[in-house]
C-alpha cells in the first residue's frame, strides 16, 4: 500500500465526521481532492503542508455543516443566521456553565468543584471555551460586512459569551494562584 | 442593473471567479483561487465544498458531468453570472471610490 493510499485511507476516516447528507453528495468528490492534493505533492514537506491545511480548516468545516444540519433540520435550509444564533446560543450556554462551574468552585473554597486536577480543568475552563470562541469568531468573519449588519441577535450574544468567557477565565486564575486544584 | 443586496462571502466569490473561464473540478477550482489570489487564499476541500454546496442551493453554479464519478465538473449558471457581474460591478465602484478619496486625502484633488 503507497503512503498516498494510506493518506486518503485516514481521510476517507475524517470524511464520516461529516453530517450524513453531505458524505453522501460531496464525500466522493473531496476524497478526489484530497487525492488531487496529494499527487501534486511529492515531497514530505509539501504533503505535510497539506495535511496541515486539511486539519486546520476541519474543525471550522465540521462545525459548520453540522450546523446547517441542524439549520435544515429546523427547516431553516436558506436561513444561515437562525443556524448561527443557534450557534451564538449554544457558546452562550457552554460559557455560562463555565462561569457556573468557575463560581462554585470559588464559593466551595475547600477541594474543588469537580475534583479535576488543575490540567483538566485547564481544558474545561479555557481552552475548550477558548476552542469554541475561536471557532465562532471565525463564523462571524466569513460573513460580509452586509450580511453581518443582519445578524446583530449573533453578534450581540457573542460578546455577552465572550464577557462570560473572560470572568471564567479570571475566576479560574483566581482559583489557580490560591491553589484550589489538587495537583 | 439592480445590485442585489448580499455579497458573498469571500470563498464563493472566488470560486465564481474560477468558474468564470471554463467548468471545473474541485481541486481546478482550488488550483484557480491560489492563482488568481496570487497565493493570498488557500482554500482547503472542507470550505471549498461547503461554499459549493451553498451556491449550489443558490443556483449560482451547477454540476456537469465529468469523467468519473468522484470528479464532478461546475459551471456557472445565467443567475450565477448574474451575480459575478454585480459583485465586480460593486468593486469596481469601491475601488473608484477608495481611489479618488486617496487622491483627495494626498493632494487635496478628487480627480473630477
Amino acid at each position: 500500500m503507497s503512503k498516498i493510499d494510506g493518506s486518503l485511507k485516514v481521510y476517507a476516516a475524517v470524511l464520516r465526521l461529516y453530517p450524513r447528507e453531505h458524505q453522501k453528495r460531496y464525500g466522493k468528490q473531496m476524497l478526489q481532492t484530497v487525492e488531487d492534493m496529494l499527487d501534486d505533492a511529492p515531497s514530505f514537506i509539501e504533503r505535510t503542508t497539506v495535511w496541515t491545511r486539511i486539519i486546520i480548516e476541519l474543525p471550522m468545516s465540521l462545525y459548520t455543516e453540522h450546523m446547517q444540519a441542524i439549520g435544515d433540520k429546523m427547516h431553516a435550509p436558506k436561513n444561515p443566521q437562525k443556524v448561527r444564533n443557534i450557534s451564538a446560543l449554544v457558546l452562550l450556554v457552554l460559557s455560562l456553565a463555565t462561569v457556573v462551574a468557575n463560581r462554585l468552585l470559588i464559593i466551595y473554597q475547600g477541594p474543588p468543584f469537580w475534583g479535576l486536577p488543575q490540567p483538566l480543568m485547564f481544558i474545561a475552563v479555557i481552552v475548550v471555551p477558548l476552542v469554541i470562541l475561536g471557532i465562532s469568531i471565525r463564523s462571524l468573519r466569513q460573513l460580509s460586512p452586509i450580511t453581518l449588519r443582519r445578524a446583530w441577535p449573533f453578534v450581540v450574544l457573542a460578546c455577552i459569551a465572550a464577557a462570560y468567557f473572560t470572568v471564567g477565565a479570571l475566576d479560574y486564575i483566581r482559583a489557580w494562584r490560591h491553589g484550589l486544584f489538587p495537583m | 442593473m439592480k445590485r442585489r443586496m448580499d455579497l458573498l462571502p469571500q470563498v464563493s466569490f472566488s470560486i465564481l471567479m474560477a468558474l468564470s473561464l471554463k467548468p471545473r473540478h474541485g481541486y481546478e477550482i482550488m488550483q484557480q483561487i491560489a492563482e488568481d489570489s496570487l497565493g493570498k487564499v488557500k482554500v482547503g476541500p472542507g470550505a471549498l465544498y461547503t461554499a459549493i454546496k451553498q451556491l449550489s442551493k443558490d443556483e449560482l453554479i451547477e454540476e456537469i458531468d465529468g469523467d468519473n464519478d468522484r470528479r464532478r465538473y461546475y459551471r456557472l449558471t445565467k443567475k450565477g453570472w448574474e451575480q459575478l457581474n454585480s459583485e465586480l460591478e460593486y468593486y469596481e465602484n469601491v475601488v473608484k471610490i477608495s481611489k479618488h478619496r486617496t487622491a483627495y486625502e494626498r493632494f487635496g484633488w478628487t480627480g473630477a
